[in-house]
């Protein structure tokens, strides 16, 4: 599971989710930091997920969301009676969807003072049921992918901004932007995506 | 991935979600005040929270006493029972029981409160009466009877 790389020397001993969960709910600070850095990234990615479209045109709709889904995830670890639960990644992306789908909710309600309809990503997210594992392991290969890319020359990252192009097969125009020969192009895409291949290919065996 | 179409769109389309994500933040990490989070008193379900069955269920069962006494008074409690026949499914029961319309509610009351189970004695002697087929217990069959005749409208 993907999770941010935490220094912290006084981070407590990680024992099994269940375990921190029920830490969590005596008050443990620690048991709560290192949940979040197990599970932070996949519920971010979970949130990225559900409302894409709103996270990529507004910079603080996500960080607003993993917010609320963190408070929501402490606040219910609180309450009393709370039963840690078997998979606690399933229910944290079960949190972040809520969020998503009440924050689409309260957005659509404004919006639906001047305009009619429901949102299209509201009735997406109500339909769409994910698989907590394919989604984890989604997330590992986009992070391997990362760090792949991160490694690349800075000529081969150039190209890697034409990608939208590049995808449309609009090779013409990309090759215009970057300066170079079509033909050029296509044959410097081909080795980025084989030396990324490979770096993939080395990173998850 | 081991299992990952290595072909040239999945790596793209790959490449296209890895930017967006990046670009949406989902690489950084959620800055969020952990100690204060923790802070907040803990959350202790309200007394209505607790109670809310009982506020709901009450009130329900009240009303479900207020009619069946408005009932009682309206049509008498059952005091003499006559005997009637019902077409069993072999052949003709006979059977005992009020002449009014309550007939058919005496009955099933009587078959639910008597209900022993196949070839086990009923509790009091007033359950003989839902005994519909005679065969010394209240069970399934003597409810199929009474279903039967209910349907066909063969209390008579």
């Amino acid at each position: 599971m993907p999770g941010h790389e935490s220094n912290d020397p006084t981070r407590s001993t990680p024992g099994d989710d269940p375990a921190l969960a029920g830490r969590l709910a005596d008050g443990d600070e620690f048991a709560l930091r290192e949940i979040m850095n197990r599970y932070d990234r996949l519920v971010r990615y979970t949130i990225f997920r559900a409302c894409r479209d709103r996270c990529t045109t507004d910079p603080h709709w996500l960080d607003a969301r993993a917010s609320e889904t963190w408070s929501g995830f402490v606040q219910s670890a609180r309450r009393q009676g709370f039963r840690p639960p078997d998979n606690l990644a399933t229910y944290l992306m079960q949190i972040a969807r809520n969020k998503c789908r009440d924050a689409l909710r309260i957005a659509g309600a404004i919006l639906s003072q001047t305009v009619s309809g429901d949102d299209p990503a509201l009735s997406q997210l109500a339909s769409e049921q994910e698989d907590t594992a394919a989604v984890a392991e989604r997330l590992d290969d986009l992070a391997a992918l990362r760090d792949c890319m991160a490694g690349l020359d800075e000529r081969d990252r150039a190209l890697c901004g034409q990608l939208p192009l590049i995808m449309e097969r609009r090779w013409k125009e990309a090759a215009d932007n970057l300066g170079l020969a079509e033909s050029t192009l296509r044959t410097r895409w081909d080795r980025v995506l084989r030396t990324l291949r490979d770096r993939l290919g080395k990173k998850t065996g | 991935m081991a299992n990952a179409p290595h072909n040239q769109d999945w790596l793209e389309r790959l490449m296209a979600e890895a930017a967006q994500a990046e670009q949406a933040g989902v690489f950084q990490a959620t800055q969020i005040e952990t100690a204060g989070l923790l802070s907040r008193p803990v959350v202790r379900p309200s007394w209505f929270r607790r109670h809310q069955h009982a506020l709901v269920g009450l009130p329900v069962a009240a009303c479900l006493a207020f009619v069946a006494v408005l009932g009682t008074l309206h049509y008498g409690v059952p005091d003499s029972l006559t005997p009637v026949t019902v077409n069993g499914p072999n052949g003709d029961i006979n059977m005992t029981s009020n002449r009014s319309a309550a007939v058919g509610h005496r009955t099933a009351d009587l078959l639910m409160s008597c209900f022993s189970g196949p070839g086990r004695e009923f509790v009091s002697a007033e359950c003989a009466v839902a005994d519909l087929d005679s065969d010394g217990d209240v069970d399934l069959a003597d409810f199929s009877a009474f279903q039967l005749a209910e349907a066909s409208g063969s209390i008579r």
